[in-house]
């Protein structure tokens, strides 16, 4: 059985991770490989980095900073942000990512052509959506506008055989921690044939059940709050539980631990500590 | 570099020489990181026919249609050197997704292509039902069929990523390991010395190196 995928999402934003709200106020955190190696390291199935501003100032992705986070990293890494022709497609897979997301510049011809040598699982169809009442339409984030043309509209205009996964990112639920935009996303993934990828909404890991419990989505991303605290996806990832099918590859405990209604892990009590000693694991070697 | 330390710990300092194909087939240097993670620090990047002949185990890795990294092969003009050294000489070679994927007779991706007929076989599309997208892109347990060869090292149904939409299809003899999507897909296969995975083991995290050691022992074993 085919786990459900939880990625942590890295926005960057002038070579800086930045947590994100509303695609308007941008927090910064740190450096891109850091996040990286850390997220890796707590149990992330993938990790997708955004450029944010890449396509806004029309700049070439940075691939010097792609091939920082790719070079010890043993989980796919999918790179988006300012791919708009083949070339820059070619340089930022060589740099080391394994797929890459194109939002801006998507077209069948784009598609195609960078399909025909890298194939088209390698491609992640971007969207930015936001609700409009029972409407979801597109977003276009380089001028700030809300268009009229609805997600549906967008995602037939280009076959779905030219690309791998869809990527649908809820703007106006952007740092929000809210949830999922559950009724958007399985309207989406009733239709189409290929993965989805939900962004935007993450607040708990009961967004996550519920994500994985009322939509056929093959991943679900998650933007700033997996920042706040250490061993963030781990956390969250036991907190789902086997049962929503997940991929939990961990020798530590995380079985028991108190946490808040964000997810966050609260002290234990003195006597609990007191009490704590130490296993010893066998060793994994490899 | 946790990981990396653990490792060099653990391991006697490793000399062999893999060499993987590069004929200019997509991202392919994940792969070369993976077995430097190993402390295999001889492996080479490389199309060079002198590096070829003197590798002790070969590595085709395979990313986009299988028409074009067939193409790419057969321009390199590497195919002889590799068919000598793996039926001649018993050097053992790892195809990787789709580099697995040209090990078969034919492919039926964009047209029917032959492929390298090493393994008999052929490849064709996984066909998507409901709840069984594709690609099939993701991480997948492993269901192991031989306890021996190159899933040797890892767990029954451990999870290692896929990411593909064609599918090898054989003789169940040559299956070492299978998944299941929609229908069952074969995970792995193997003859003599000649070894293919569908999957991504350079991107499946600690099970996947486990993996790729279970193919450099293998290697030890035949010299």
């Amino acid at each position: 059985m085919l786990t459900r995928r939880v990625i942590p999402t890295i926005i960057i934003k002038e070579d800086r991770v930045v947590q994100s709200k509303g695609f308007k106020q941008h927090l910064p955190i740190g450096i891109p490989e850091i996040a990286v190696k850390y997220l890796a390291d707590w149990g992330a199935d993938e990790i997708l980095l955004l450029d944010i501003s890449a396509s806004k100032l029309d700049k070439a992705p940075n691939y010097s900073m792609v091939e920082k986070c790719s070079i010890n990293l043993q989980i796919p890494l999918t790179v988006g942000g300012g791919i708009s022709t083949v070339t820059k497609a070619r340089s930022v897979f060589n740099a080391g990512a394994d797929k890459i997301s194109i939002n801006s510049s998507a077209s069948s011809l784009l598609f195609a052509e960078i399909g025909e040598l890298y194939g088209a699982q390698a491609i992640v169809f971007a969207i930015d959506v936001v609700r409009k009442g029972s409407k979801s339409l597109v977003y276009d984030h380089r001028k700030h506008l809300v268009s009229s043309q609805s997600v549906k509209q967008k995602i037939l205009e280009i076959d779905n055989n030219l690309y791998g996964e869809l990527l649908v990112q809820a703007v106006d639920r952007d740092g929000a921690e809210c949830g999922f935009d559950i009724e958007c996303l399985s309207k989406i993934e009733k239709h189409l044939g290929n993965p989805v990828i939900a962004l935007g909404g993450y607040g708990t890991p009961d967004h996550l059940n519920e994500l994985f419990g009322e939509t056929s989505v093959s991943a679900g991303a998650i933007g700033n709050v997996m920042h706040h605290y250490e061993h963030s996806l781990m956390i969250a990832k036991t907190h789902l539980g086997l049962n929503s099918s997940i991929r939990l590859e961990t020798t530590g405990d995380y079985d028991l631990l108190p946490v808040d209604s964000l997810g966050r892990v609260f002290k234990r009590s003195n006597a609990y500590l007191n009490e704590l000693f130490y296993t010893k694991l066998k060793k994994d070697v490899i | 570099m946790f990981i990396a330390r653990n490792l060099r710990l653990g391991l006697t300092i490793n000399k062999l020489k893999i060499v993987i194909v590069d004929y200019g087939a997509g991202n392919v240097r994940s792969i070369q990181n993976a077995f430097f993670q190993l402390d295999l620090s001889k492996t080479k990047l490389t199309g060079n026919v002198e590096d070829i002949e003197t590798a002790d185990a070969i590595v085709l890795p395979g990313v986009g249609a299988f028409s074009h990294c067939v193409s790419n092969l057969r321009k390199s003009g590497l195919v002889p050197t590799i068919e000598d050294l793996i039926f001649e000489k018993s050097v053992p070679l790892l195809g990787i997704c789709v580099g697995m994927q040209l090990l078969a007779d034919s492919s039926t991706e964009n047209g029917i292509h032959a492929g390298l007929g090493w393994i008999n076989g052929t490849v064709t599309k996984i066909n998507p039902s409901p709840g069984f997208n594709v690609p099939h892109v993701g991480w997948n347990q492993v269901n192991k069929l031989k306890s021996d060869g190159i899933l040797s090292n890892i767990e029954d149904k451990s999870n290692v990523y896929f990411d593909h939409s064609f599918a090898f299809q054989c003789d169940a003899d040559y299956v070492s390991g299978v998944t299941f999507h929609g229908t069952s897909i074969i995970a792995s296969v193997e003859k003599d010395n000649i070894y293919g995975v569908q999957f991504h083991p350079e991107k499946s995290g600690r099970n996947g190196l486990k993996i790729l050691r279970a193919f450099t022992n293998r290697v030890q074993n035949v010299n």
